[in-house]
């Protein structure tokens, strides 16, 4: 029996209350032990080794989460990869990544800016060198995306679909600057990191030329035919009827014919 | 104010509550002060004793001796401040005599509340009914008809009296859940009791009384003990207003005097008893049709047959109708009144419930039904699942031959039609799922997220099935998921559900704006200034703090301060134009439609016709209450339906005689 005590409607685990509990519970323990590691002299060591590798890495990560963010979210798209349910998770894992990057972003703006590395005003105007400015640039095409996900629901009732659809592929562009950004601005990546982005650009772009040349070129959907049964014989030609005259030209000569 | 449809009344015996009523849809203040006279203030001790005399109890079902509560809360007012507060808010879905009391004698109640409040020096009188329907707006026009003779010079009393109303559930009629409600908080039943005689209606001292106890305690003071004792038994004197409805062909509120013999009253409204009689309402028990022959209308009588007089319900249920599935029907209602405060009742009474419902598809069994309900008897804040608790079991006695043919058959062969009155259920909020089907591709998500409500067809389109009102969370998910943006969830029927309490609603609502500790202190402002901050405007923040935000959903009329209080005696009521005058003959010449509160104009009541007015037969015909005495047991006529008076057609000439009868349906002329 339907009951709301016994749900059949949880198609995923990974959406329930108690990883929401759980999610919510770390990142309060993990930000209660930051501030209790401030109370001593080597947790204030500890917490300036944690933020001098924050400093490093978060842009990293960031980069990372936003790349798997952007891969998954055009794999969900498109039911030829994955089944419904895989598709449906692949939709919470991207929404996830998301999340996660973008929180990883705004701790590597603020160190940078924080630290000192790049004046205030480069967050906005192009200060600090071009290669920052690329970052900039796809930190507010990246927001673009963020802001339409969250209130993707929204679309489905008023505007049109594409309307979403075009401001949601700002992700499509930022993310290349991003990566740029990523490889250009800071030190210089290891050969392999290079490559690996390079490699993640590549499928990338080839997925979404896939998708676009698909979308593209997809047959207009009219409806398929139906064979019908084909005539084999022709109708018979209509008979003349015996008495009835055709025309008035006939009527007139069958009326002299009988005198 | 002339209602077009009021409640029915019948009687047997002396006309006392019901005086008058014979010819008239309402008695308005000039008629009614013909009929009753002007009421004698009397000091406490002086009501107490006479309250003791002739034994008055409340009249809500629970009996209490009224002299002892008037007693406590003049003790626990000799330093203090008191509020004299009127139930006029009963809950009961079967029971209508407090209905027939504030819509067709209001004057009679507000002249027992304001007897004891000026008794008890107390502030204000509060009458609490339900919103939006006719009785609010009948109380709302006789505290304005007050009002308005007391400008025009006549020594009305000028204690402040407040009209509030409150949303109709079965468990607001308990006291503490009633004060709850007048104080502007949720009106369930508290956790803790406290007495509303040490702290009521904003804390202070209040006397909380039944409608009926105060029109009783008008009565009594009118006619001096010896009078109001000549009918009734000597235990319990006077008369009691019934209430008959169910399978009775003709259901009315009848006031006989206690000791007549409950079928006196079945006959005079033609009653079927079938199966059996409901006494006391849906927390009463059902007399067999043995017991109710022989049974005796008096708390005394009613106890003997088995029962409890309660409120005055009499339901006889009919011999057309299923008697179990009846009960259960009532069960299943009473199931979903719970407040949801306590556990046993949230999760108990459905049970129980269901219990009934199986048995009378006939594949319970009646063991399981007495489990379930020593599951929440004495288990609850309120008397809400005793009282069901009782239904129930006395139920499973009364109708053991029936409960027998179920289990055998299935059924007992009969329909249920509905007998027992119970309220019109507020619609389940119902969602369901539209899709744009030049967007839908088929992805098929929908049907993953939602697999009980979405179904795909054989090319992977989805059809969708109504959604209850908690799947909308789950819904709302699979819009937001939907790949093509195909997808819009449709609330059908039923309103949003609202949370209890949102924190930005109790700020609105200025919980947080005056601390409880300083409402006394702001109560104590000069009484001309009090005067003129109730007067009824929408924006004010008195009214707007007390009126029902919470409730706000049902209509216009959440709650109407309405005073006829504290008016400066000048004469002249010349610099107060938006003053609401009803129309008074003695006062004014002016024949004006009546622009009174009205709880909800759209809904009930319709403008009012110009046609002058002058109160017809009530003037002419009887001097005193007693006056139209015919005979003991002896019906009086009915101004419902059948003979219409020619000298009250000739006083609302606008107003054809109401033919049909229902309790509150049509607009008020």
């Amino acid at each position: 029996m339907l009951h709301r005590r016994h749900p059949r409607h949880a198609p995923t685990t990974l959406d329930t209350r108690n990883v929401r509990l759980g999610a919510c519970a770390s990142i309060t323990a993990v930000l209660l032990s930051a501030l209790a590691l401030t109370r001593t002299e080597r947790g204030l060591a500890l917490l300036g080794r944690v933020v001098s590798f924050l400093e490093f890495y978060a842009g990293v990560f960031a980069l990372v989460l936003l790349t798997t963010t952007v891969a998954l979210g055009l794999l969900t798209t498109e039911r030829a990869f994955l089944t419904p349910a895989w598709r449906v998770r692949a939709q919470l894992a991207h929404r996830a990544t998301a999340v996660i990057g973008m929180a990883y972003l705004v701790t590597h703006i603020l160190l940078m800016v924080g630290l000192g590395h790049v004046p205030v005003g480069a967050v906005i105007v192009p200060v600090a060198g071009a290669y920052v400015f690329i970052g900039v640039l796809g930190l507010g095409l990246m927001a673009v995306a963020l802001v339409t996900g969250v209130i993707r629901g929204r679309f489905a009732v008023r505007a049109k679909p594409w309307t979403w659809r075009v401001l949601h592929s700002a992700a499509y562009a930022a993310w290349p600057l991003v990566v740029a950004h990523g490889l250009t601005a800071g030190r210089p990546p290891d050969g392999w990191v290079a490559w690996s982005y390079v490699a993640c650009l590549a499928a990338v772009a080839s997925a979404l030329l896939v998708r676009v040349v698909a979308t593209l070129r997809r047959p207009s959907a009219a409806p398929e035919r139906v064979p019908a049964p084909a005539v084999t014989a022709p109708a018979a030609e209509p008979r003349e009827r015996v008495g009835a005259p055709v025309s008035l030209a006939d009527a007139r000569r069958r009326f002299r014919e009988a005198g | 104010m002339i209602p077009h449809q009021v409640p029915r009344v019948l009687r047997l015996g002396p006309a006392r509550l019901t005086a008058g009523l014979d010819h008239c849809r309402r008695l308005d203040l000039p008629a009614h002060r013909t009929l009753h006279g002007v009421p004698v203030p009397r000091d406490v001790q002086d009501l107490i004793a006479r309250v003791d005399e002739v034994d008055l109890r409340g009249r809500g079902g629970a009996a209490f001796p009224f002299g002892r509560k008037l007693r406590a809360v003049a003790e626990a007012a000799a330093a203090r401040e008191s509020v004299v507060l009127v139930n006029g808010a009963e809950g009961e879905p079967a029971s209508s005599k407090d209905k027939m009391l504030l819509v067709r004698t209001p004057h009679l109640v507000l002249d027992g509340a304001v007897l004891a409040a000026e008794a008890l020096h107390a502030r204000e009188v509060v009458i609490a009914t339900v919103a939006g329907e006719v009785a609010e707006a009948s109380v709302s026009a006789a505290v304005a008809e007050r009002r308005a003779a007391n400008v025009s010079g006549a020594a009305e009393s000028r204690i402040a009296i407040r009209v509030v109303g409150l949303r109709e559930r079965f468990i607001s009629g308990e006291g503490g859940a009633l004060v709850r409600g007048v104080n502007g908080e949720e009106p369930v039943p508290p956790g803790r009791k406290r007495r509303a005689a040490a702290s009521g209606v904003d804390g202070l001292p209040t006397l909380l009384s039944n409608t009926e106890t105060f029109a009783q305690l008008a009565l009594l003071a009118e006619l001096g003990t010896e009078r109001y004792a000549e009918v009734g038994t000597s235990k319990e004197p006077g008369t009691v207003l019934l209430t008959v409805s169910g399978g009775a062909a003709a259901g009315a509120v009848v006031e006989t005097p206690s000791g007549t013999p409950l079928a006196a009253v079945l006959d005079l409204c033609d009653a079927d008893v079938g199966e059996g009689v409901l006494v006391g309402g849906y927390h009463g028990a059902w007399l067999t049709p043995d017991a109710a022959r022989s049974a005796v209308v008096s708390r005394e009588g009613m106890k003997q047959a088995g029962g409890g007089l309660g409120a005055g319900i009499i339901v006889p249920i009919g011999s057309s109708t299923c008697p179990v599935g009846e009960a259960a029907r009532v069960a299943s209602y009473l199931a979903a009144q719970s407040a949801g405060q306590c556990g046993p009742c949230r999760l108990g009474l459905p049970d129980v419930a269901r219990a009934l419902c199986a048995l009378a598809e006939g594949t319970g069994s009646i063991d399981a039904v007495r489990r379930c309900v020593r599951a929440v008897e004495r288990r609850g804040a309120c008397f809400h699942p005793d009282g069901t608790a009782k239904f129930v079991l006395s139920a499973l006695d009364a109708f053991e031959t029936d409960i027998a043919l179920h289990l055998e058959h299935g059924s007992c062969g009969r329909p249920v039609r509905g007998v027992l009155p119970l309220p019109e259920p507020d619609p389940e909020p119902e969602y369901r799922l539209e899709v744009d089907w030049t967007r839908c591709q088929g992805h098929g998500l929908c049907a993953h997220l939602l697999p009980e409500f979405v179904d795909l067809d054989d090319y992977g389109f989805p059809s969708f099935r109504t959604m209850p009102g908690w799947m909308a969370k789950e819904a709302r998910r699979a819009v937001d998921m939907c790949p093509a943006l195909a997808l819009r969830l449709v609330q059908t029927t039923g309103e949003e559900p609202r949370p209890a309490a949102s924190p930005l609603r109790l700020v609105r609502g200025g919980v947080f704006r005056r601390p409880p500790s300083l409402r006394g202190l702001t109560r104590l402002e000069p009484p001309a200034s009090r005067g003129q901050h109730a007067r009824p405007a929408p924006a004010e923040p008195r009214s707007s703090r007390r009126s029902g935000r919470r409730d706000g959903g049902f209509g216009a009329g959440g709650e109407r301060p309405v005073t006829t209080g504290p008016e400066p005696a000048e004469p002249s009521p010349a610099p107060r134009p938006p003053l609401h005058l009803a129309p008074a003959p003695h006062l004014a010449p002016v024949p004006q439609p009546a622009p009174v509160p009205q709880p909800d104009p759209g809904r009930h009541l319709a403008p009012a016709p110009q046609a002058p007015y002058s109160p017809g037969l009530p003037r002419t015909g009887h001097p005193g209450p007693d006056l139209p005495p015919a005979g003991h047991l002896a019906p009086g006529p009915d101004p419902g339906r059948g003979s219409f008076p020619a000298s009250a057609g000739d006083a609302f000439p606008h107003l054809a005689p109401a033919s049909d009868f229902s309790w509150f349906g049509g607009p008020m002329g």
